[in-house]
Parts: C-alpha cells; structure tokens; sequence
C-alpha cells in the first residue's frame, strides 16, 4: 500500500463496487442516486485509468488488464453497464465506451477473449442496437462508437447482421435527429462493408427483405442527406466484386433501372453523380434481360442527348468521362433483340 | 426542448458566411418558447462527400462534450436539401468578427485575459479527455454578454483511436490549408515524431498575438517564411511600446502602405504597454519544444490571470460600451424574399422518361 495518496483498489474489488453503485443505480431514490451515481464515476474512471494508464502514469501492465477483464466476464458487468447506461451521467458514458472498447480489443495470441466472451452473451450487442431507440436519445451516439468497434469483430458482426435487429436500422437511420441518424448510418454501413464475404452472403440471403422492401424507402426518402448517403452506398456495394450475385440481380429488374434514370435527373447534381455511377451498371451489363432492354430502347434517343450534356464542367475527370463515353456508344448501339 | 420543425424557427437576420460558403449562420427565434437562438444551416446539396463528412463529423465530436467554454449545439435536422443546426446564440460572432467590429488594433490585454482564461478551461476539459482541437484562432473563439467559448471542431480529434490511447498524432487536419500560421512548429515539419496536444497551445501563444494585434502573426507573410520562423524558434510578439518600434519590419510596411487604419493601428501600438506577465505567457505557449509549453491546466495558474480577478467580460464590454440589441426588434425583410424566391426554383425537369 502506497504510503501517501489513495490506495489503489484491485480489479476485483473495482468491478464488485462498480457493480454495486450500478445496482443501486437502478433501484435507490433520489438520495441514493446521487450517491450511487457519484460511486459510479468514481469506479469507471478508476477502470478507465487502470486500463489506458493516465498520462502521467506508465501503460498498465498486462496482468491487471487480464484480470480486470475476467472479473468483468465472470461479474456480467459490461451488460449491466450498457443495461444502466442512460442512468449513468454524460461523462460516466463516455468512460463505459472507452473501457468497452478497451477490453474488446484485448488479445491472448490469436484469440480475442472478449470476443469469444461476447459471443455466448449476444444480448450485449443487441443492448447495444437498441441504443439507438428513441427512448433513451442520450445513449445513442455512445452506443454507435461501441457498436462499431464489435463490427470490426467478423463474428460479432455475423451475429448482429443476421438479428431481426439489423432491420431496424432502416427506421434508425432516418430519425428526425441528424447527428443521431448519421451516427446510426455509420455503424449500418460498417456492418454492410467492413467483412465482404459475410456481408455478400448476408445480402444474397435476404436480397427480397434488404433491397426490396426496405433499401429503395432510403433511396426514395424526403431527407436529402439519407438519399444522397443511401444512393452512394448502393453504389459501393453493387460496385464490390464480393457482391456480384447481388449486383446481376439488382441489375436485371427493370424497377431499379427507373428509380436510378429518375434520380439521374433530379435536381441535386450530387445525386445525379451518384446515379450515374449505379445506372452505368445496368448499361454495361453484357447480358441485359429484355424489360432492361426494352426500357433502355425506348428512352435511346433521350438517354444520348441527356448522356452528351450530363456534367459536361467535370473535364478533369477522366475516368468518368470515359465511363460516359462509353455508355453513350453502348445506348446508340442498342439493338433489340431478334423476335424468338 | 429544440424540435425537429424548420416553421418554428423564425429566421431574422443573416450573421455570417461560413464552411467554404455551404453554411450560413442566423439569428432566429424559436417560436414555441420565444427564445433566441442562432440557426446555422447547411446547404448539403453544395457540400462536396468530403466536406459533408466533416460537417457531420464536427456535430458528433461535439456531442462528445459538456462544457460552458465549448460551443454546444441544441439539436440538428435535415429539411430539404438543408442541414440545420440549432445552437445557443454568440451574440458578438466570432472573436475575429469583435476585432473588425471593434477592435481594429486588438483586444485591450484584461479583454484578451478573460477571454483566454474561458478559453484555457475549455481547452483543459478536451485535453484531459484525450482531445486535440488543432485549429484554435480567433475566428473559432464566440462571444456573448458573458463568457467566450471555443468552436470549430471540424479538425478535432481524439488521441484514443479503437480503444487504445495514440502516443502522438501525424496526420495534418483534413483542411488546414487555411490555419498554417496558428499551427505549431511540430506540426507543420510533419516529422516522424508527430505531434501531441501540445501543439494546441502553441496555437493559444498565436492567437493571443492574433486577440492583442488584430492580426495574427505572419498574416502578410509566405508560407514558407513563416515555417522557416516558426522551426528556428522566432516566435511571434504581442505589439506594444516595448516591441514595436525595434521591428523595423513594421515601419517598413506602414511606410509602403496608404491605409489610414494601418497606420492608426501602427500609432497604437507604438503608445499602448502590454504587462510583461502577458508578454511572459505568450512567449511559454510557444515554446519551440511541446515538452517545455505549459499544460492547459498550468497555464490557468499563471500570473497573467490575475487582473481578471475582480472584473468579468460583462464589466469589461459595458465599459466599453458594447451592449447587446433589442433582438425582438431586429428583422432583414430582405431574408423572407429570398427565401421565396429560391422556393420558386425555374423546374427545368418537366420531362420525363418513357416507361
């Protein structure tokens, strides 16, 4: 024991008294609270600096990281604490994000203890998803940086992409609060991107339910930056090679092609770059079903004039102007197919 | 208490441009509980990927704070093509605005001390939590009645990245093409070495020269020749009796120019007298080596806040005769037009596809 200053708490008695502040958290009045809320901060900073080391202080040494970490398995004390998050205070918040994240990273030769511990108790991440509910706007963003840290997991994420959870997404990223939607907006596109293989077999799966039924009420919605975001993000995914299958079945259905030639001509140049890069997909396609076709023939004419004066000022890019090049010479070469 | 409806904001007055022209910032009354307020809305449809990456970037890390001395935001929306953002009124704008409205040759020293000391607390509140401003200046310093608070946190960024707290940062801000005079040394060589919170403090030494002068440092000057300063260790002064006359420099330029306020600006810092506790605290902030500039927490302590012991900035801008507006009875007829008129936007998309 130090003889000058406080002494320094173990682990185990840090997680025990951390856990009971929290559990008096959730039941005590309104005297009580304010004690336990004030045990509260006090412990998380506590684990926090024990974790990071404070900066005037040596890095922690591995021993005490490890067996912080097992008491915080063995106590369940990280989905009491995301459990009790909204009634922890703003800076208590940030604290159980920054030692969640700590601890997650945590490795023993190729394995990821947290992980694998996160794992068997999936109601963490779903605790964690529901964040972004309304009732607690408060938890949202903290929730989101927690979230995005487990995505970078491929076993985390498998098990988030494939709750009914995931789905609900599609109602968080268009809350009427922006800084919330677009945190919620990141952690759905890390989710969708960051594991190719994971996030292809997911979207052949449900291509129906994702593309279908919810994906084009993004693309059609009144919130330009959820348009714009939501659009750019349809092309990355159908632009990934990993997501081929996808892309040829995105690509044959005659529905898409309309949406993506009306954006092409809406009235934000933003918007209509971004359809230009998912309509050059349905043109390129060698193989293009007859209601494309069709479509793509009765609108020849219109497409080549619109085509020869889309963005004409972006001379500097190369690439797309290759692109458009191209397209043009494939629309004017359109033939129909010969009657069978 | 902020909702999400753009018809309960009652715009009056345009106060300033901003963010590459894509923001403009308002004064507005919400009208379910009458109070002012300031709206900044985004024009997102202008906004480049980038740039709307940085825009909602700035709103986020600035969720991540509680402070009086930091800018704060009540909520934010999307209504048509606009990005809004609801924040407490800074009814004197910008440091910078307060310099050309009224103080063209710089802040009096017990102004520049009250509004460093708010300054200092905010900037410890978002060292201790591992955050680096890196664009502190006067332009992102607001003001009111009665604190001053540090905006502009497009170029902030956390030490703490995936959990695991960063020895030092090398990457310059995504746009600070427009800050390199209020940048560290240790910045600007983009060594191997990087550069840590430190450097935020250089920049406080910078825009301290900035508040006094009414100019920062190197305004006039070359990239290069103020980065070849700046890694020598020649740091920039505040100007008064004691530096000004030796600066040759100076009287050349005042000598080559015909601006009458140049030369009134010359004429009062050749007659006004910093102390020397202000002159000593510039000169720690920059330091040449980030080890030997005091912490945002150190720098509180230093004698030069002592003068702001009996006094506050409300005193200070009464007796300088800079009291606040009537707002209810401010409106710019002008802004309803153009709001109307840009509804009335020509459709040029009559046409449609056949399908």
């Amino acid at each position: 024991m130090p003889l000058f200053g406080k002494s320094q708490k173990t682990p185990a008695e840090l997680v025990r008294s951390l856990k009971e502040a929290i559990n008096a958290l959730e039941t005590g009045g309104d005297r009580k609270a304010e004690k336990a809320q004030e045990d509260v901060s006090k412990n998380l900073v506590s684990i926090k600096n024990m974790l990071y080391g404070s900066s005037d202080s040596e890095p922690p040494a591995d021993y005490v990281v490890a067996q912080l970490s097992q008491e915080l398995y063995n106590s369940n004390l990280l989905l009491l604490l995301i459990q009790n998050l909204h009634r922890i205070d703003f800076e208590g918040k940030k604290h159980v994000a920054l030692i969640f994240n700590n601890v997650l990273r945590r490795q023993i030769g190729t394995r990821s203890p947290t992980v694998e511990y996160i794992c068997t108790k999936p109601e963490i991440l779903f605790t964690l998803m529901a964040g972004y509910e309304d009732a607690h706007p408060e938890i949202a963003l903290n929730s989101g940086t927690m979230l995005r840290e487990c995505a970078r997991y491929e076993a985390l994420a498998k098990i988030m992409l494939h709750s009914e959870e995931f789905f609900k997404f599609f109602r968080y990223v268009e809350v009427s609060t922006f800084d919330i939607a677009s945190d919620a907006f990141s952690t759905f596109k890390e989710l969708l991107t960051r594991h190719k293989l994971l996030c292809a077999e997911f979207l052949e799966a449900n291509y129906d339910r994702f593309f279908t039924q919810h994906y084009q009420r993004l693309l059609n919605s009144e919130n330009y930056v959820t348009r714009r975001q939501s659009l750019k993000l349809l092309g990355e995914l159908l632009l990934d090679r990993h997501n081929f299958t996808v892309m040829t079945r995105y690509i044959s259905e005659p529905e898409n092609l309309k949406l993506m030639m009306n954006m092409l001509k809406e009235k934000s140049r933003n918007i209509q770059f971004e359809a230009f890069h998912v309509f050059k997909v349905f043109v390129a396609n060698p193989n293009k079903p007859k209601p494309i076709l069709d479509i793509l023939l009765r609108n020849q004419s219109k497409l080549v004039d619109f085509l020869t004066n889309f963005h004409t000022d972006r001379s500097e890019d190369e690439q797309f102007n290759d692109e458009k090049a191209y397209l043009i010479k494939q629309i004017k070469e359109l033939k129909p197919l010969p009657e069978a | 208490m902020f909702g999400c409806n753009p018809l309960d904001y009652d715009l009056k007055v345009e106060l300033s441009r901003c963010f590459n022209g894509i923001g403009t910032v308002y004064l507005a009354q919400y009208l379910p509980n009458g109070q002012h307020i300031a709206v900044k809305k985004y024009r997102m449809d202008k906004a480049s990927k980038e740039e709307s990456i940085l825009a909602r970037d700035e709103l986020l890390i600035m969720r991540q704070f509680s402070h009086p001395n930091i800018h704060t935001f009540h909520t934010s929306f999307v209504y048509g093509n606009e990005l809004f953002q609801i924040a407490p009124l800074m009814c004197f704008g910008s440091c910078k605005d307060t310099i050309a409205n009224c103080f063209r040759a710089g802040f009096p020293e017990i102004f520049v001390a009250l509004i460093m000391r708010d300054v200092l607390s905010g900037l410890e509140y978002l060292h201790r939590r591992g955050y680096v401003h890196r664009s502190i200046r006067a332009s992102h310093i607001l003001l009111n009645q009665t604190k001053a608070v540090l905006a502009g946190f497009r170029e902030c960024t956390s030490i703490v990245g995936h959990g695991e707290r960063i020895a030092s940062l090398h990457h310059l801000a995504p746009c600070s093409a427009r800050s390199l005079n209020w940048l560290a040394p240790e910045v600007l060589e983009q060594n191997i070495i990087g550069y840590t919170e430190k450097s935020d403090i250089y920049s406080i030494g910078i825009t301290c020269c900035e508040l006094a002068n009414g100019v920062e440092p190197f305004a006039d000057a070359q990239p290069t020749f103020m980065f070849t300063e700046k890694v020598r260790g020649n740091v920039p002064t505040l100007l008064d009796r004691s530096t000004c006359p030796a600066s040759e420099e100076m009287i050349e330029i005042v000598a080559s120019t015909d601006s009458d306020s140049i030369r009134q600006a010359q004429q009062i810092y050749c007659q006004r007298v910093f102390s020397d506790e202000f002159h000593q605290f510039t000169e720690i902030c920059m330091e040449k080596k980030p080890s030997s500039r005091w912490s945002a927490l150190q720098l509180l302590s230093h004698s030069f806040f002592k003068q702001c012991r009996h006094t506050s900035i409300l005193d200070q801008l009464q007796r300088f005769g800079l009291e606040t507006k009537d707002y209810s009875q401010i409106r710019d007829e002008s802004l309803v037009l153009c709001s109307d008129l840009s509804e009335m936007n020509v459709h040029s998309n009559d046409w449609s596809w056949d399908f």
